[in-house]
């Protein structure tokens, strides 16, 4: 063989041996461990969900969407209960996945800050924790864009948030070594897409965007001048492609708004609820960009503090949202037969009700560090039947929230390069 | 006087284009007038988000903001991860808006050098030094399709409007 011609098959060769290869979910490379699907969602029934209510149905079944069982609603609460659509979903969520029934928040404070911080890190936390400090360990989100193979940018990871005060900083920690070149998306819809926030933002689609190289040329030039080297972009940041993509996003929302097509765009009788509205915009990001890694949670239920027919209320219409999630997921290209869904509450609440009765004579709810049943909660993986147990039902108890951020991990095959950090384990019984 | 302070009150100095005959004209909105850095180097500290979103504000609309309006923008600017991106898109919305004080093309084309003058007063608080004036009055000259809106969105993006 010729000097020339050996080169040229050997370099053919080799360059068979590291070209890419296509993934199911359209991803191009295998990361370094094997993934069980391409895509998680995580949704944080968040709030506080006690499991007497949910999964024990001591009230009946406040969320026919995710779980089986025609059990009456008490009677004495039934008529304050809103009219909702029947279930988005063909069959109740449980029947697409594992439940686990007992699973526990079992260390730290149930304060929603501390049971947040805990599943997205994967860490317990303790009573010091900030609500304006970071958090001071790797949210699942730094994880998986440091240690999944190839790196993915942050338009791959979602952090939706339905409310503004407390959580948009749980997009990335202050841990030394990840931080925000590897956060999350963070997007709290409920308060920039509505109300007197989105109106001052609806004249953006009034902004002509065509001199965009002349607007670039001249930023350059006064960048230059300025000195370049004092930073602005302290925080999280996406690629200029990426922000762009955004930004088109933003726009056509803002437009919908603006044409009225976002009012009720579930035709949910009486109205959306924030949870709702929340789920509504996670499943918009999803179609848009369908992330690998999408975290989104909700906050309704901790009417209970006041009110716990509220609360009930609140879960039937937050379980109505998880249903309406599914649905979408199993009919967005490219997430279908090809995401796990995680559903769990962040902390349970009180066996111990506080003074605060409600109209129906009920008594509200707190959740306090020193009542056990609010270290009690569920948590329900949905995903394929090649991937996830179906219909698997686990009663005694099993797994922490700590297991979570493993467990996501695990299915997108990033577990193994996470060096001893996680003091979870994967949640295996969920999976086949 | 303190230049940061006077800034950071959101005191607006805009200067009123008008027709290319007439002579500059000042208005001055709020109590103190705002003196005019010497140089961009004299700029260290970085704004914070609602010193930041404040001064937009004043710099556009020529009115201090109200405090209503300023927990509306800040919550916008709260609801995004991406500082960067969020700030683009608020800056936009604004230039975009119809009450924002942006120059008309026709003054900008009748006299870019007082153009520049202007935008550089009201926006970064300081003359263009000569070789700026020079740059950007060619960039207007040489491209027609240039808009006033395009130079303040270049200029409110830049790393010298975060500082003051």
């Amino acid at each position: 063989m010729k000097r020339r011609e050996f080169i040229r098959k050997t370099g053919m060769a080799a360059g068979a041996m590291v070209l890419p290869y296509v993934l199911p979910g359209g991803s191009l490379f295998a990361p370094t461990g094997s993934r069980k699907a391409n895509h998680v969602v995580f949704c944080m029934f968040a709030g506080g969900v006690r499991n007497l209510e949910s999964v024990h149905k001591n009230d009946g079944n406040l969320m026919p969407s995710m779980l089986n069982g025609n059990e009456n609603i008490s009677s004495d609460i039934v008529s304050s209960m809103s009219a909702l659509p029947s279930p988005a979903i063909s069959s109740p969520l449980q029947n697409f996945g594992t439940l686990y029934k007992e699973f526990r928040y079992d260390q730290g404070p149930t304060g929603h800050f501390n049971g947040h911080t805990t599943a997205i890190t994967g860490q317990y936390t303790n009573s010091s924790l900030s609500l304006l400090e970071r958090p001071s360990y790797p949210t699942v989100f730094e994880l998986y864009r440091k240690h999944n193979t190839p790196s993915m940018s942050a338009l791959n990871s979602w952090w939706i948030t339905h409310t503004n005060n407390l959580y948009p900083i749980l997009n990335y920690s202050n841990y030394e070594g990840y931080g925000p070149i590897y956060g999350a998306n963070q997007l709290s819809p409920n308060d920039f897409f509505s109300g007197d926030s989105a109106q001052n933002l609806i004249n953006k689609n009034g902004f002509p965007g065509t001199n965009d190289t002349l607007q670039n040329d001249i930023r350059k030039f006064l960048n230059n001048n300025f000195g370049g080297g004092l930073s602005t972009s302290a925080g999280m940041k996406n690629n200029a492609e990426d922000a762009a993509k955004i930004e088109n996003w933003v726009d056509k929302i803002l437009l919908s708004i603006s044409n009225g097509t976002i009012n009720n765009p579930w035709n949910i009788p009486s109205y959306m609820s924030g949870d709702m509205y929340n789920i509504y915009f996670a499943e918009e990001v999803l179609k848009e960009f369908q992330p690998e890694l999408l975290v989104v949670n909700m906050f309704g239920v901790d009417a209970c503090h006041t009110n716990f027919t509220g609360y009930c209320n609140a879960m039937r219409r937050a379980d109505w949202a998880v249903g309406h999630l599914w649905n979408t997921i199993q009919n967005t290209p490219g997430l279908a037969n090809d995401t796990v869904l995680i559903v769990a509450p962040e902390i349970g609440r009180n066996g111990t009700p506080n003074s605060i009765i409600d109209v129906n004579g009920r008594a509200a709810l707190d959740h306090t560090n020193s009542d056990p049943m609010s270290k009690e909660i569920f948590c329900l993986i949905a995903g394929p039947p090649s991937v996830v147990n179906q219909g698997k039902v686990i009663s005694q108890e099993a797994g922490r929230s700590i297991d979570i951020v493993p467990t996501i991990a695990n299915i997108l095959g990033f577990d193994s390069d996470i060096p001893g950090l996680l003091p979870g384990n994967v949640l295996n019984e969920a999976f086949v | 006087m303190n230049i940061s302070s006077i800034r950071i009150g959101a005191i607006a100095l805009v200067i009123a284009f008008g027709v290319s005959c007439k002579k500059e004209v000042t208005k001055q909105y709020a109590i103190d007038e705002v003196e005019l850095y010497t140089s961009a180097s004299e700029k260290k500290n970085l704004k914070t988000d609602e010193q930041f979103i404040s001064i937009l504000y004043s710099d556009l609309f020529g009115t201090a903001i109200t405090n209503t309006k300023l927990q509306e923008l800040n919550q916008a600017y709260t609801s995004m991860g991406d500082k960067v991106l969020v700030i683009d898109i608020l800056i936009k919305s604004m230039l975009a808006d119809p009450s924002a004080e942006v120059p008309t093309k026709a003054a900008m084309d009748a006299q870019p050098a007082n153009f520049v003058k202007t935008a550089y007063k009201t926006l970064l608080v300081r003359n263009p030094t000569r070789q700026e004036e020079w740059f950007l009055v060619n960039q207007i000259e040489k491209n027609k399709v240039l808009e006033p809106i395009d130079i303040y969105y270049a200029i409110l993006t830049s790393d010298e409007y975060r500082y003051y």
